[in-house]
């Protein structure tokens, strides 16, 4: 395969993609209690898939090319799908802090609510 | 003398219930499980809006209530802390609509005195009276929980089930709605607990099917969804 000096923005989305791989390899190897395998492979499949884009670009564009679809528009493509994957796994993981905080804060309503009639009992 | 050592070991169990607009059937269930023998029972309301409060205000019971609904997963992890800061060292948790056997309640409790850090309970080994799209949607969940957290078993769903004191001290599980139940298994997992299942009897009763918030196949998709996409996000 044929490779030329990659466009600037794709040796940031290749870096971009080794960093989220090491960062996935380190929780998976840290033992995170919510890291599991099946999610390791998930995102290092997808950011894998990035990388492979990002450093053969001619690989996607004849791909593209043979699609049917335009060099221009499949770049955009491309890099539009990465800006939405970053946005979407940043904004359901703070949906979902919040809703666990949402969650802790009830409980401890509801706790403190039953201990305080314990006690007055 | 075995009986007094049941008896002396019950006062250190607790059962939880969550609940959410069970008025109808939850007196029924508390009744049910108190003429087993077991008399720490902690109910759970998860923000219902019927007359639940006004209800179990008059009956010997642990009421606790979540200010808005959050969700079944997220009752019983209410149920299992409020137990815990009351040093009960066996927890049972079961639905508040009738369809578990409280009967059931002591096999589960027998197998955690046995030594066993979870009990689980399953409907598979007598499946009667179950709809045929939740006999599929369970076989599908448990090949999912296989897949996603290499533990295999027969009714990845059930909430009825026991845990032993190593299991309460080591749960925290964060996820709020059904997928709770499933979550849990992961937990067995990575903390190398024992378990065993206990099969148990179901009561698909007109008032359990009918309710709106049930665990029906649809949802089952919906908590099947939730996990994976949770599992990938979280």
């Amino acid at each position: 395969m044929k490779i030329n000096p990659l466009p600037i923005p794709l040796y940031g989305t290749a870096l971009l993609a080794i960093f989220m791989i090491i960062l996935e390899l380190k929780k998976y190897f840290s033992k995170e209690i919510y890291q599991t395998l099946f999610k390791t492979i998930f995102v290092i499949s997808i950011w894998a898939l990035i990388l492979i884009f990002s450093i053969f670009p001619f690989s996607a564009m004849e791909l593209s090319k043979d699609m049917g679809l335009g060099e221009t528009l499949n770049t955009l493509i491309f890099v539009g799908m990465v800006i939405i994957f970053m946005i979407l796994y940043i904004l359901i993981g703070r949906l979902n802090i919040v809703n666990q905080q949402l969650t802790e804060i009830v409980r401890y309503l509801a706790i403190s609510e039953k201990l305080n009639k314990d006690n007055e009992s | 003398m075995i009986i007094t050592e049941i008896k002396q070991d019950l006062r250190k169990t607790a059962v939880v219930i969550p609940i959410y607009n069970e008025a109808a059937a939850i007196v029924d269930v508390i009744d049910e499980v108190r003429s087993t023998g077991l008399k720490n029972i902690i109910i759970v309301d998860d923000g219902s809006s019927d007359d639940t409060r006004m209800i179990l205000s008059q009956l010997p019971v642990h009421y606790l209530k979540h200010s808005i609904n959050r969700g079944k997963g997220a009752a019983v992890q209410t149920g299992i802390t409020y137990a815990k800061l009351n040093g009960y060292e066996i927890i049972v948790t079961m639905d508040g609509d009738g369809q578990h056997d409280s009967k059931d309640c002591l096999q589960l409790i027998t197998k955690i005195q046995n030594g066993y850090d979870v009990a689980l309970g399953t409907r598979m080994s007598n499946p009667k009276g179950m709809p045929l799209t939740r006999k599929i949607a369970n076989h599908m969940a448990n090949l999912l929980v296989f897949f996603m957290f290499g533990i295999r078993v027969s009714d990845s769903q059930s909430g009825f089930r026991a845990y032993g004191k190593k299991a309460i001290d080591k749960f925290r599980v964060v996820y709020d709605k059904y997928e709770f139940d499933t979550v849990i298994l992961q937990h067995l997992v990575k903390y190398g607990l024992s378990y065993t299942e206990v099969p148990i009897n179901v009561r698909y009763t007109r008032y359990s099917m009918s309710k709106k918030n049930k665990q029906n196949f649809i949802n089952g998709v919906k908590t099947t969804l939730n996990i994976i996409i949770s599992q990938i996000f979280s």
